[in-house]
C-alpha cells in the first residue's frame, strides 16, 4: 500500500502546485499524518510494551508448571493489536508455538496463561517471545520486538534408594559399621566391667561410682562416607545406539546415589564431564563433597543442566582429579563403558588410599569380561540395564 | 480444517461487509458531488432545439438529482453482484446489458422528474428525427459519470469480498494466501485513491476555471465532499488492514482477543477524526508562497523542455521540408515565439512589511514543512527498497530514465568540451605570455602587476636578452640547462648566479608550487650580479 500512497501523496502535491488551492494541502496533512502518526503510534508501543513470566524456575519431570505471561502497556496510547509468537521446546510443551493476538488500553494489561509439562530433565529455555504490532493503515511495516527467554531447570529422576553397600575406610563416621575397628565415642551403646587393658579414659566414672566397681563404656563402631561421583558423559564411551538411554540412565543412577547419600547426612561431591550450557567454558563445575539439602540441590541442578558430548574420557577426569581427594573417599564411576586404561586408573586410585565403585549404564559389550576384572581387582560393581535394575538398591 | 466459520466470525464479517458497501456508495457519492461542481462551472445551461415551433429554448442545468441516483446505483452495483456471478457467457452479457437499459432509463426518468414530464411528447419527436437529442444536456455526462462510478464501485466491492476470510484459507501456503490478499487490497486501495485523485482533480477545475474552457471563471464550491471522501477512504483502508491481518491470524488458528474487533474501530475513528482536525487547523497561508514558487519552477521546466523538443524536432522538420513531404503554407509562418512564464505574482500585501514574529513564524513552517516531507520520503525509501526496482521495469519510467541519462550525458560531454577548451587555450595563452618577449612598456608598466612566478620568468628572459645582446646568443635548440654552461664558459665569476637563476627559472616555469617573494629577490640578486658581469665583457679592459 505504501507505493500507491506515495504516489498519491505525490499527485496531490503536484495539484496543489498547479491549483494553488489550500484544500490540497488539507489532504496532504491528512494523509501525511497518517503516515507519520501510524509510525510513531506503532514505534511508541513496540517501545512500551513489557512482559514478564511468572513460573516456578524449577520441576522435577512429570510435574506441571503453569506458567503466566503479563502483558502491560506503559504508554499512554494503546496498542490496537499486538501478536504474541511464545516459542516453546516440546520437551516441555505439547505445542511448539504459542500465538495469540492481544489489544491492550493505555497502561492497560493483559495475560497469557499456559501450561508446561516437562517429562524429561534438561534446561530448557521458554521464548524467545515474538512481539509483534503495527499501524492501523498497513503503511507502516510490522514491527517486531524480540523478547528475552526464561529457562526452566528440569532435575533429573531421583529414584529413592534404602539399602546401598558403598564401602568406606573413614573412621567416625555417622554410619553404623559392621567391624569394631573405628568405634565412635559419641555413640556410647552400654557399659561393662572393667577388664584389663582397657584404657583409662573410657572409664564410666559416675556408673562405677553408683555401682561400687570399675565400669568401662561401650562404643558403636562408625565409619564416614565421603564420596564422590564421578558422571562421565562422554558420548564415545557409550554405545552408539544407546546412547542416549544408557547416559540419561547414569544420571539417574547419579541423582538417585546424591540423594541417598545426603538423606544418610553424608558428604557428596560431582565431578562430570560434558557441557554445561551455564559455564563460561562449557565444561561443568565440579562441584566438592558437602552435607545437605542445598548441596543435593545444587548437585540435582548442574546434573539437569549437562548434555552429553565427545570430551575428554573418564579415565582422565579421574586422574585429574585424584590429588583433591582425601583418603578413604569412596570414588563412584558411573559410566557406560570400561577399557584397561580405566582399571589401570583404579590401580592408582587404590593404591591411593580411596575405595572404588564402578557402575556401568545401559547395554555393555563384554560384560562378563568385566564382571570378571572387577571381580580381580575387587572392585563393587554394579551393572544397571534399564531403570528397573536399581530395584536391587530399594530392597 | 474448519469447514464452516464461527458463527461470530461470520457475524462479523458480514456487519464489516455491510459497512464497507455502504462506505463505498458513499464516497461514490462524494465523487459525483465534485463531477456536479465541474459541469456545472463547464455547462452551466444547454439550448434545446424545439423542432415543430422551431425556437432554440435555453434550459439551465439541473445536477442536483445526480448524488441520489449515484448512491442507489452504487448500491445496486454492489447488490446486483450475486446476481451476475451465478450467470456465465451470453446469459451474463444479456443481464448486463439489460441492467444498463434500465439504469440508462431510470436516469432520462428522473431527469424528465426535474426538468418536468411536459418535455416527453416534444422530445419523442425530435428522437426520431436524430436520436442523439436523446443524448442531450445533462444526460450524456450524468449518465457517463454514473457509469464510471458503478464500475469503480462493483470492482471495489468484489475486492473487499475477496478479502474475506474463507475456510477453505487454510488449506492454502500461508505466503501465497497473504501476498494474494495484499494484491487485492493494494488494487483497491489504487483504485480509490486514483479515484480521489479524479475527485481533486474535477474539484481543482470547478474552483480555478480552465483557461479556455467555459467562461474561465471557477466557482469558489465547498469541498467538504472531498474531505469525507478521504476520511471514508482512510476508514475502509484501515479495515480492509484488519481483514488482511485477520486473514492471517486465522490461518494460524491463532485466538483473537473478544474486544479486537470494537477496539479496532474506535482506535481508527478515533485517529482519523483527529487527523482530519488538525488537517483542518494546521495553517496553510505559508504553503501558498511554495506553491506560487513550485509552479514558476514547473512552468519553467516546461517551457525549457518545449524548447528542447522543438530544437529535436528542427532537423526533422528540416529534412521533411526539403523532401516536400510537409505541406509548405503559402506564407511561411512566423515562429510563435516562446512565452517565458510569467514570474510569480506575490499577492499584494494588505499589512505592513512583515515583522520579525512572522518571519520566524514562516521559517519555522518552512523548516518543519520541508522536514516532515523529506522524512516521509526518506523512511519510505528506507523502507520500500523494492519499490525502485518495480519503478525500473515500468517502461515510461525506463524511458524517462533513458532520457535523463542521454541529456545529463548530454550536459556532462558538453561542459567537459567547454572545459578542455578553457584549459587548454589557458595553457596556451599562458605558453604564448611566456614566449612574448617583453617590450620595455609593457615592463615598466607591467612590472609590478606581475606576480614572483612571472617575475622570475621574465628576469630569466631578460638574462637571454642581454646576453644575446652581448654576443652571447642562446641557440633555438639550447635547453637552459644547456645555455647555462655556455654562459659558465663565458662569465666564469659568476657561474653559481648563473646556476641559481637557471634553476629558479625552471622551477617558476614547470613547477605547480608557489614562488613566494623572497625567491625572486634571490632571482633579482643573481640577476644583478649576472648583469654587472656581462656589462664587463662590453667594455674594454684597460690594462693597468
Amino acid at each position: 500500500m505504501g507505493g500507491a500512497f506515495i504516489a498519491f501523496l505525490v499527485t496531490v502535491f503536484i495539484i496543489a502546485v498547479i491549483i494553488r488551492d489550500s484544500y490540497a494541502f488539507i489532504l496532504l496533512y491528512l494523509f501525511a499524518g497518517a503516515f507519520l502518526i501510524g509510525r510513531w503510534w506503532t514505534n511508541r508501543s513496540a517501545a512500551a510494551i513489557t512482559f514478564q513470566r511468572i513460573f516456578e524456575h524449577h520441576a522435577f519431570p512429570g510435574e506441571n508448571i503453569p506458567v503466566r505471561l503479563n502483558l502491560k502497556n506503559n504508554s499512554r496510547l494503546p496498542v490496537v493489536w499486538l501478536h504474541v509468537q511464545e516459542s516453546l521446546p516440546l520437551e516441555i510443551s505439547n505445542i511448539k508455538v504459542l500465538r495469540q493476538v492481544f489489544t491492550l488500553a493505555p497502561h492497560g494489561s493483559d495475560q497469557l496463561d499456559y501450561l508446561l509439562t516437562p517429562q524429561k530433565r534438561g534446561y530448557f529455555a521458554i521464548g524467545p517471545i515474538q512481539l509483534s504490532t503495527g499501524d492501523l493503515l498497513g503503511l507502516v511495516r510490522e514491527k517486531i520486538i524480540q523478547g528475552k527467554s526464561d529457562f526452566l531447570t528440569v532435575y533429573p529422576k531421583v529414584i529413592p534408594l534404602t539399602k546401598i553397600g558403598l564401602p568406606s575406610h573413614s573412621p567416625l563416621g555417622d554410619l553404623r559399621y559392621e567391624q569394631p575397628i573405628f568405634e565412635d565415642p559419641s555413640r556410647s551403646i552400654g557399659k561393662r566391667d572393667y577388664m584389663p587393658g582397657d584404657s583409662l579414659r573410657r572409664i564410666d566414672w559416675k556408673s562405677t561410682a553408683a555401682v561400687g566397681r570399675l565400669q568401662t563404656k561401650l562404643y558403636e563402631p562408625s565409619i564416614a562416607l565421603e564420596t564422590v561421583l564421578f558422571l562421565n558423559l562422554n558420548a564415545d564411551e557409550y554405545q552408539l545406539k544407546f546412547r542416549y538411554t544408557a547416559s540419561e540412565l547414569a544420571i539417574v543412577v547419579a541423582a538417585s546415589l546424591a540423594n541417598w547419600i545426603i538423606g544418610h547426612k553424608q558428604s557428596v561431591g560431582l565431578v562430570v564431564n560434558g557441557s554445561d550450557p551455564l559455564t563460561g567454558t562449557g565444561a561443568p563445575q565440579p562441584l566438592p563433597t558437602r552435607k545437605g539439602r542445598p548441596h543435593l540441590m545444587r548437585i540435582l541442578e548442574t546434573m539437569a543442566r549437562v548434555q552429553m558430548i565427545q570430551t575428554s574420557p573418564l579415565q582422565q577426569v579421574l586422574h585429574q582429579n585424584r590429588v583433591g581427594l582425601g583418603w578413604g573417599t569412596t570414588v563412584v564411576a558411573i559410566t557406560g563403558q570400561t577399557d584397561e586404561t580405566l582399571f589401570d586408573e583404579f590401580f592408582q586410585l587404590r593404591r591411593a588410599g580411596l575405595n572404588l565403585v564402578l557402575i556401568l549404564c545401559g547395554e555393555v559389550i563384554g560384560i562378563k569380561d568385566i564382571k570378571a576384572q572387577t571381580k580381580h581387582f575387587k572392585i563393587p560393581f554394579f551393572y544397571f540395564r534399564d531403570e528397573k535394575d536399581l530395584d536391587l538398591w530399594r530392597r | 480444517m474448519i469447514r464452516k466459520l464461527p458463527f461470530h466470525l461470520e457475524l462479523n464479517q458480514k456487519t464489516a461487509n455491510l459497512t464497507s458497501y455502504f462506505i463505498l456508495a458513499v464516497m461514490m457519492t462524494c465523487i459525483s458531488i465534485s463531477f456536479i461542481q465541474l459541469m456545472q462551472w463547464m455547462m452551466p445551461g444547454w439550448t434545446r432545439v424545439d423542432i415543430q415551433n422551431s425556437a432554440v429554448l435555453s434550459i439551465p442545468s439541473q445536477w442536483g438529482f445526480l448524488p441520489f441516483v449515484v448512491f442507489l446505483i452504487s448500491l445496486e452495483s454492489i447488490f446486483s453482484r450475486p446476481i451476475a456471478r451465478e450467470l456465465e457467457g451470453r446469459e451474463k452479457a444479456i443481464y448486463h446489458f439489460a441492467e444498463w437499459i434500465t439504469i440508462a432509463i431510470a436516469i432520462k426518468l428522473v431527469l424528465y422528474i426535474v426538468h418536468g414530464f411536459n418535455l416527453l411528447p416534444l422530445d419523442l419527436a425530435r428522437w426520431q428525427n436524430d436520436l442523439l437529442y436523446f443524448f442531450e444536456g445533462e444526460y450524456f455526462p450524468a449518465l457517463l459519470c454514473v457509469a464510471f462510478l458503478w464500475g469503480i464501485c462493483r470492482f471495489s466491492a468484489n475486492n473487499i469480498d475477496e478479502l474475506n476470510i474463507e475456510p477453505e484459507d487454510q488449506s492454502w501456503d500461508l505466503g501465497k494466501l497473504q501476498n494474494s490478499r495484499t494484491a487485492i487490497r493494494g488494487r483497491l486501495v489504487d483504485r480509490l485513491l486514483w479515484s480521489g485523485i479524479i475527485m481533486v482533480i474535477m474539484a481543482a477545475g470547478a474552483r480555478i476555471g480552465i483557461t479556455g474552457i467555459g467562461n474561465g471563471v471557477g466557482l469558489q464550491e465547498p469541498v467538504i465532499n472531498i474531505m469525507v471522501f478521504f476520511f471514508l477512504a482512510l476508514v475502509l483502508f484501515s479495515q480492509t488492514q484488519y481483514s488482511l491481518l485477520y486473514g492471517q491470524w486465522f490461518w494460524h488458528k491463532t485466538p483473537v482477543h473478544p474486544l479486537m474487533t470494537q477496539h479496532w474501530i474506535r482506535y481508527s475513528l478515533i485517529l482519523f477524526a483527529l487527523l482530519a482536525v488538525i488537517a483542518f487547523l494546521l495553517p496553510t497561508r505559508y504553503s501558498m508562497g511554495l506553491l506560487e514558487t513550485l509552479n514558476y519552477g514547473l512552468s519553467l521546466i516546461i517551457y525549457f523542455g518545449s524548447i528542447l523538443i522543438q530544437l529535436l524536432l528542427l532537423p526533422i522538420i528540416w529534412l521533411l521540408s526539403i523532401s516536400g513531404c510537409t505541406r509548405q503554407p503559402a506564407v511561411e509562418p512566423t515562429p510563435q515565439p516562446f512565452a517565458s512564464p510569467a514570474a510569480p505574482i506575490q499577492p499584494p500585501l494588505a499589512v505592513p512589511p512583515l515583522p520579525w514574529v512572522q518571519l520566524l513564524q514562516s521559517i519555522l513552517f518552512w523548516v518543519v514543512f520541508i522536514g516532515v516531507i523529506g522524512y516521509a520520503i526518506t523512511q519510505f525509501i528506507r523502507q520500500n527498497p523494492q519499490l525502485f526496482a518495480l519503478v525500473e521495469r515500468i517502461r515510461i519510467f525506463r524511458w524517462i530514465r533513458s532520457l535523463w541519462n542521454w541529456a545529463s550525458g548530454l550536459l556532462h560531454g558538453a561542459s567537459r568540451q567547454v572545459s578542455t577548451v578553457f584549459k587548454q587555450a589557458r595553457i596556451r595563452l599562458f605558453a604564448a605570455q611566456l614566449k612574448q618577449p617583453f617590450n620595455q612598456s609593457q615592463r615598466l608598466f607591467n612590472f609590478r602587476q606581475l606576480n614572483p612566478r612571472q617575475q622570475v620568468i621574465f628576469y630569466y628572459l631578460r638574462l637571454i636578452d642581454r646576453s644575446g645582446e652581448q654576443g652571447i646568443q642562446r641557440r633555438i635548440d639550447q635547453t637552459p640547462y644547456q645555455y647555462a654552461k655556455t654562459l659558465q664558459a663565458n662569465l666564469p665569476e659568476v657561474e653559481e648566479d648563473i646556476d641559481g637563476i637557471t634553476e629558479s627559472f625552471i622551477e617558476a616555469r614547470y613547477s605547480r608550487h608557489d614562488i613566494n617573494q623572497d625567491h625572486m629577490s634571490l632571482v633579482q640578486r643573481f640577476w644583478r650580479n649576472i648583469t654587472r658581469s656581462l656589462k664587463q665583457i662590453h667594455k674594454p679592459r684597460q690594462p693597468k
